[in-house]
């Protein structure tokens, strides 16, 4: 029952991240492999705060997103000058360089060893550490970071991101700032990436560097790729299908000293038989030509 | 009041050592229609690019409503009032006819970050609606409202292109080829419409090679060769200068 409930918190936390990723690839059509970033830094910011100067969660939380939106402002102003194979190139460079800060400043964020110990959050005196708990924690942020997007996409504002997907040209032409809105994108994904972060800080209670590497940028970009970028559903979906799928290998009986590879090599072929057959995701309406 | 709503000093634009417009100069009165015609490579377009701000002049001034526009950006110059379509018909093939209208006008409720998560947007974009499905109707695209940009025919995606201009609120249109590859019943709708555009209290430079359509529709003929305008009048006037006919028409 708790494995079920593990299973139900990442997914939980892999909606957040990559519902707030669509934003930006789905919807302005913006490649970044950047997420982990935003999502470690929510994570690093929670955690110490709450090791350091004992704050509770729910004010190192948005400290956390503000943290989020100060570096994604900071990266995405000169990024966003460049288009289509350099942007995505300059959000890796970004991404190698917060795993390298992670890494590397080990008096402030313990380096490679980590933090571990992480206070969880409480409320009204009780310490939310059992598992059904973090759920509804973590359901309840979920559903309130969807619904922030689903109002983004909805409204006009998500309308002009899928234009400036599709012809940036035009969409200026009828007045639009095509770089205020992708800043203005880019920012909040980073820090609804920074509230999943924050999340997985609390619940894991331990976090060091290697949980937020390009690899799970690559991870949350697949999630939204195969769920269907343009669809905040589909990131629902995709966090399913992506969370779920190697954990039910679990159960086929391979011996495990393969087991974690296979696990890789089906999430690998998973990804290029969707590309293959279904470039759009299972609910998409945008694919990356 | 401006007698003059665009003006155009000595405009220069300069590629690879080409000068692709050459000291162009340009006044247009408003509520006119203008057209500017001339054989391919004459400038036309980069001179909608200059005007509209997609390219910067290595010198001269662009002046419209008595602003200074030559260094703004695109989005800034239209916002002044100004609307243009594409040589290459610029479109949201994968937004439907209805909200490639609606994506046209100007700052609704809902466009700002903060709008779309706390405004009620919801029932402005109702009233939006209404707005843009007027303009549709304006060029009898109404009923495919809710079919896919990509999915009209390339006439009707002209009829498209112009609601979204009207439906912006400009009041200078610049039209690229507003007419080119359309079939001829829906040239006489386009003719039609943008007849009616100067009492709508709109003003229209257009390019086009169609000389059938520029003779119907203008009070006022351009003409462009080699970067330079070579001629301009009435078109009565200009369809015999000679050297109009020696580059161009004849």
């Amino acid at each position: 029952m708790e494995y079920l409930l593990h299973i139900f918190i990442l997914i939980g936390i892999y909606i957040i991240a990559a519902a707030s990723l669509n934003l930006v690839a789905g919807y302005a059509g913006l490649l970044s492999v950047a997420h982990a970033a935003f999502y470690g830094v929510g994570a690093y910011v929670v955690a110490l705060m709450g090791l350091k100067l004992g704050v509770s969660f729910w004010v190192s939380l948005p400290c956390a997103m503000l943290a989020a939106a100060l570096l994604g402002a900071v990266v995405a102003m000169p990024s966003l000058r460049l288009h289509d194979d350099y942007f995505v190139l300059a959000t890796f460079g970004l991404q190698v360089i917060a795993t390298s800060v992670m890494n590397n400043l080990v008096e402030f964020t313990g380096g490679p060893l980590g933090l571990p110990g992480i206070p969880q959050p409480t409320l009204f005196g009780i310490t939310l550490s059992a598992h059904w708990q973090m759920l509804l924690l973590v359901w309840m942020l979920a559903a309130l970071s969807f619904w922030v997007l689903c109002r983004l996409v909805r409204a006009p504002f998500g309308r002009v991101l899928r234009a400036i997907r599709e012809d940036e040209v035009f969409t200026q032409s009828f007045g639009k700032s095509v770089t205020g809105f992708k800043v203005k994108a880019f920012v909040i994904s980073a820090a609804l990436a920074a509230v999943a972060g924050s999340l997985h800080a609390v619940y894991i209670t331990f976090i060091d560097p290697t949980s937020f590497t390009v690899q799970e940028s690559i991870f949350m970009l697949a999630i939204v790729i195969v769920g269907g970028a343009g669809n905040l559903w589909g990131s629902v979906i995709g966090a399913v299908v992506l969370v779920a799928l190697p954990e039910l290998l679990r159960f086929v009986g391979l011996p495990s000293a393969i087991a974690a590879n296979v696990r890789q090599i089906l999430y690998g072929s998973l990804l290029v038989v969707m590309m293959l057959w279904r470039p759009q995701g299972l609910l998409g309406e945008y694919r990356f030509d | 009041m401006n007698e003059v709503i665009l003006e155009c000093r000595n405009l220069i634009k300069t590629f690879d050592g080409i000068r692709a417009v050459d000291g162009v100069s340009l006044t247009v009165a408003p509520q006119q229609i203008v057209a500017i015609i001339g054989p391919n490579g004459a400038g036309k377009t980069t001179l909608f690019n200059l005007i509209t701000g997609f390219l910067t002049p290595d010198a001269g001034s662009i002046y419209f409503k008595g602003r200074n526009i030559t260094k703004l950006p695109p989005n800034k110059i239209a916002q002044l009032g100004l609307a243009r379509t594409f040589q290459d018909l610029r479109l949201i093939h994968r937004l439907t006819v209805l909200e490639n209208v609606l994506l046209a006008r100007p700052n609704p409720l809902g466009e700002t970050w903060y709008g779309a998560i706390f405004a009620r947007w919801q029932k402005s974009e109702l009233k939006e609606r209404e707005i843009a499905m007027q303009w549709l109707q304006f060029v009898g695209l109404a009923s495919q409202a809710n079919e896919l940009a990509g999915a009209l025919s390339y006439g009707q995606q002209k009829l498209l292109t112009l609601a979204c201009c009207l439906a912006f609120g400009a009041d200078l249109l610049l039209l690229d080829e507003p007419v080119s590859g359309v079939a001829p019943a829906t040239i006489e709708q386009l003719v039609d419409y943008i007849r009616q555009l100067p009492k709508m209290g709109k003003t229209v430079v257009f390019i086009e090679h169609n000389l059938e359509v520029v003779k119907q529709l203008v009070d006022w003929v351009v003409v462009m060769d080699e970067g330079k305008v070579i001629s301009e009048g009435k078109w009565d006037v200009v369809s015999q200068d000679a050297k109009v006919l020696e580059a161009y028409l004849a």
